[in-house]
């Protein structure tokens, strides 16, 4: 029980925040699928992204839904693919992998992350300088140890403040006109 | 009896397997019913095709970091529960945190020599609970999370996507200012990543290249983390 009541203070605010901020490009089909197949931010919801950019519809619509969930359902297959024959190839042949693909392992999320982001804010720009100053400021507090106050790692309150923050800003300028 | 031998047994590999198989036949099944509906709802043919080609390709590099992942867990856990957690439900991103709070639970810190059968089955337990909130949670709320979008909008039309931008945004600034934070180089990754996305997607958009959207994350990803060998 203690080792689930630590992983659960570290990432229950994912469970939260996780459907609501992403089922909007997922759609209902969708976001079931990622949750049942698992990591969703660096996975499920690029390929979701990707598929709806690529077929030029918009998220949200049923046409939307439709293509996210295929999306999805091609990176499982694609993932549990590569996941299947690694787990059978043995840790030794994965193991004597060259250094140099290892290394650059390190490397993939940051870039994908990097590219998830900039692919969602170049269609919002505004909101995206809002979100990034946010979390930044969020992320700066928590690694000056100003959030240490709250229980556990307190990720979850810069994940919440991020989400929540900038919903809550960015109906505020909508209201005032600077957004729309 | 070694951990690993109960580990590795194989009662473990049919448990897992049994989940795997199911995500599989699942995707399957979306991926059939998926094209008939999307036929019948005037999708084209080649946005079908498109959807598909595009996230196979973007599939390959995170299912590369996601098995890279899988070998620390391998070595540590066994190679069944491994290969379940990562197809079903969990993200490498938690589960050898999860692992490691399980085993430190009973006092042993995850891949030493003290590694014990308690210890494996803590560890697992924990992976296991740490993940089913996610299923709890979206399987409870996710029908009621359209009409939380509607409300947050109140109602406005034109303020429903923003809402939903400004969730998705947020969420991925979260995930970026950590390595932007850090300046090293999974910052410049990050920056090299999100700079060729948007110059390709710029590009593919003005120029209407349909295999360039394919392409693009994976050519991100793959520029972002190959920038690293020239210095």
């Amino acid at each position: 029980m203690a080792g689930a009541v630590a992983i659960w203070s570290s990432i229950a605010a994912f469970w939260v925040v996780e459907p609501v901020s992403y089922y909007p490009i997922l759609g209902i089909p969708g976001t079931y699928l990622a949750f049942i197949s698992g990591n969703i931010s660096n996975l499920r919801l690029p390929a979701s992204a990707v598929a709806q950019e690529a077929a030029g519809v918009e998220p949200g619509t049923p046409k939307g839904s439709i293509i996210s969930t295929l999306g999805i359902s091609t990176s499982i297959l694609i993932n549990v693919t590569f996941l299947t024959i690694g787990v059978f190839a043995g840790s030794a042949a994965l193991e004597s992998l060259p250094d140099i693909i290892t290394n650059a392992l390190d490397y993939i999320l940051p870039a994908l992350f990097g590219a998830i982001f900039a692919n969602f804010a170049k269609d919002r720009p505004k909101i995206g300088v809002i979100a990034l100053t946010i979390s930044i400021i969020m992320t700066a507090l928590m690694n000056r140890g100003y959030l240490s106050f709250l229980p556990g790692i307190p990720s979850y309150a810069v994940i919440i403040v991020s989400v929540f923050g900038t919903i809550f800003i960015s109906k505020k300028l909508f209201e005032k006109g600077i957004i729309e | 009896m070694d951990y690993l031998e109960i580990a590795n047994s194989t009662p473990m590999w049919i448990a897992a397997g049994t989940a795997v198989l199911l995500v599989l036949v699942e995707a399957i099944i979306f991926v059939r019913k998926s094209i008939k509906d999307g036929k019948k709802m005037g999708l084209k043919d080649e946005q079908i095709k498109t959807a598909i080609k595009s996230s196979a390709y973007s599939s390959i590099g995170p299912s590369l970091a996601i098995l890279a992942g899988m070998i620390s867990l391998l070595v540590t856990i066994g190679g069944p529960i491994s290969w379940m957690r990562l197809s079903f439900i969990g993200s490498v991103m938690f589960e050898l945190m999860a692992a490691g709070f399980g085993t430190e639970a009973v006092g042993v810190e995850l891949g030493s020599a003290n590694m014990s059968a308690t210890a494996y089955a803590t560890a697992v337990w924990t992976m296991v609970l740490g993940g089913m909130g996610w299923i709890l949670f979206s399987a409870l709320f996710t029908d009621k999370l359209e009409s939380l979008r509607t409300k947050v909008a109140d109602g406005s039309k034109k303020l429903i996507p923003i809402i939903s931008s400004s969730a998705m945004l947020g969420a991925f600034a979260y995930m970026t200012s950590d390595k932007i934070l850090m300046v090293d180089r999974s910052t410049i990754a990050l920056a090299v990543g999100a700079v060729v996305m948007l110059i390709l997607m710029t590009i593919s958009d003005k120029k209407d290249i349909g295999w360039l959207k394919e392409w693009g994350l994976a050519i991100s990803m793959f520029t972002g983390y190959s920038i690293n060998f020239c210095f």
